[in-house]
């Protein structure tokens, strides 16, 4: 069955809830990329906003914002993604708990620090009843949250799915993140001061990507998922290409183009074994925009579901060389810390 | 008294991030729960943490919570005595 990206709504470092073809880079003021809240009283009532966090504010936002745009009321199943869950929360009730000397702490942000506190919100706040689902898979959170979906859609067991990641940053996990080397001290102010050679160091970053996926076509519908391709492993260039072959093999046949190949790395080694093989197929960056987070890739797949549908590129992408026209195809290859990589293609809807 | 339920008011609107609720229009006896302020299970808990946190005041029966949670007045009353 196939799988269609009906609804979107992304909450990153850019504005990309009012517009995801943004115009132009917000580069950030430091070396971390915090993400643009949304005017939350649009999406949330005050009295079911008061105990969340920024973070569960800014998925249920952008989970709402996808929701609105897909002009579903529900869905038949809640899928999230998140490799570090409510870290803001999970940080404060720990905190407490040494400060407290383990006595009488605040049960809210306990109870809000669980991975699953965003699916569980979400299915509150819809009354949704139907399968829900929290994926944690470090680098490959979105991607395996995906497969999921696809695999409900193929059993035939849903109409529609609510799919999303979300990661944020908080002042301790950047704290730990530099004691463990992670981070750049340097703040990008370009594509190539982002991307490096021979490093995997990189700027950190958060958002909330979420989307509303339905087996049926509608006329508003952004794209269609084809497949999603997932393996680890440090940087092995002949078998990245191998992976990459395979891939479109599969799901292009051997005759029909690539049109257009968005990549999200810190890592100039990974852009070089994804384009090189593509040849005359547009690349484009995509983690610039973002910094570094366990679910960016889901940032990637909503960039390029919204160019599939406007049948352009963003502004920011104006000195690229003009895409084939029209825009058929779009490969998203994300890769986390040089071990998690994924592939993802998506399909230009037949208006 | 008055100064006392005054001051839980101001904690309570602040604790539980009840930015909609206008702290003039809260009254001393009107319910804190249900039809009153409208607040749930996990508020209760929260003001168990806020008085001990903030009067050191320690609520050891959740059966007297209901009675003690009930108006501002009464949890004003149950710190006087408690702390006194």
């Amino acid at each position: 069955m196939d799988t269609y990206i009906n609804g979107l709504g992304l909450v990153s470092a850019q504005d990309t809830l009012a517009s995801p073809l943004i115009k132009a880079v917000s580069w950030p003021q430091g070396p971390i990329y915090k993400a643009i809240e949304p005017a939350y009283p649009q999406y949330i009532p005050a009295r079911q906003a008061r105990r969340m966090s920024r973070f569960l504010k800014m998925s249920i936002s952008a989970a709402q914002h996808a929701l609105s745009d897909s002009k579903l009321p529900t869905v038949d199943a809640i899928i999230t993604s998140t490799g570090l869950g409510c870290l803001q929360d999970s940080g404060k009730f720990l905190s407490e708990i040494l400060e407290s000397s383990e006595g009488t702490v605040s049960p809210t942000a306990f109870i809000q620090s669980t991975h699953n506190t965003i699916g569980g919100q979400l299915a509150l706040i819809l009354k949704n009843n139907g399968y829900n689902m929290t994926y944690s898979q470090k680098g490959h959170s979105f991607e395996t949250g995906l497969q999921d979906a696809l695999l409900k859609f193929e059993l035939g067991e849903v109409n529609s799915v609510l799919l999303g990641g979300a990661d944020e940053i908080t002042e301790l996990s950047y704290d730990l993140g530099s004691k463990l080397g992670l981070w750049k001290n340097s703040i990008p102010s370009s594509i190539e001061g982002f991307m490096t050679e021979g490093s995997n160091k990189t700027n950190p970053g958060e958002g909330a990507s979420f989307f509303v996926l339905s087996a049926h076509q509608e006329l508003e519908s952004y794209a269609k998922i084809k497949d999603v391709l997932l393996w680890n492993g440090a940087f092995d260039k002949p078998l990245m290409h191998s992976k990459l072959a395979a891939f479109l093999e599969t799901n292009l046949g051997t005759d029909q183009p690539l049109d257009l190949c968005l990549i999200g790395t810190v890592q100039k080694e990974h852009w070089h074994a994804i384009s090189e093989p593509l040849g005359s197929t547009n690349c484009i960056p995509y983690k610039h925009l973002t910094g570094e987070y366990h679910t960016a890739g889901a940032f990637g797949v909503g960039l390029g579901a919204s160019i599939l549908k406007k049948q352009s590129l963003p502004d920011i992408y104006q000195n690229n060389p003009a895409s084939a026209e029209p825009i058929n195809s779009c490969l998203v290859y994300n890769n986390y810390f040089n071990d998690y990589h994924s592939l993802t293609l998506l399909e230009a809807v037949e208006v | 008294m008055e100064e006392l339920i005054e001051k839980i008011k101001i904690d309570i609107i602040e604790q539980l991030n009840l930015e909609d609720v206008n702290k003039e229009e809260v009254g001393p006896d009107d319910l804190l729960f249900g039809e009153g302020l409208g607040l749930d299970s996990i508020d209760a808990l929260e003001l168990i943490v806020l008085l001990e946190k903030k009067y050191g005041v320690k609520v050891a029966s959740p059966e007297e919570g209901k009675e003690i949670f009930k108006s501002l007045r009464t949890l004003a009353q149950y710190v006087q005595e408690k702390a006194g």
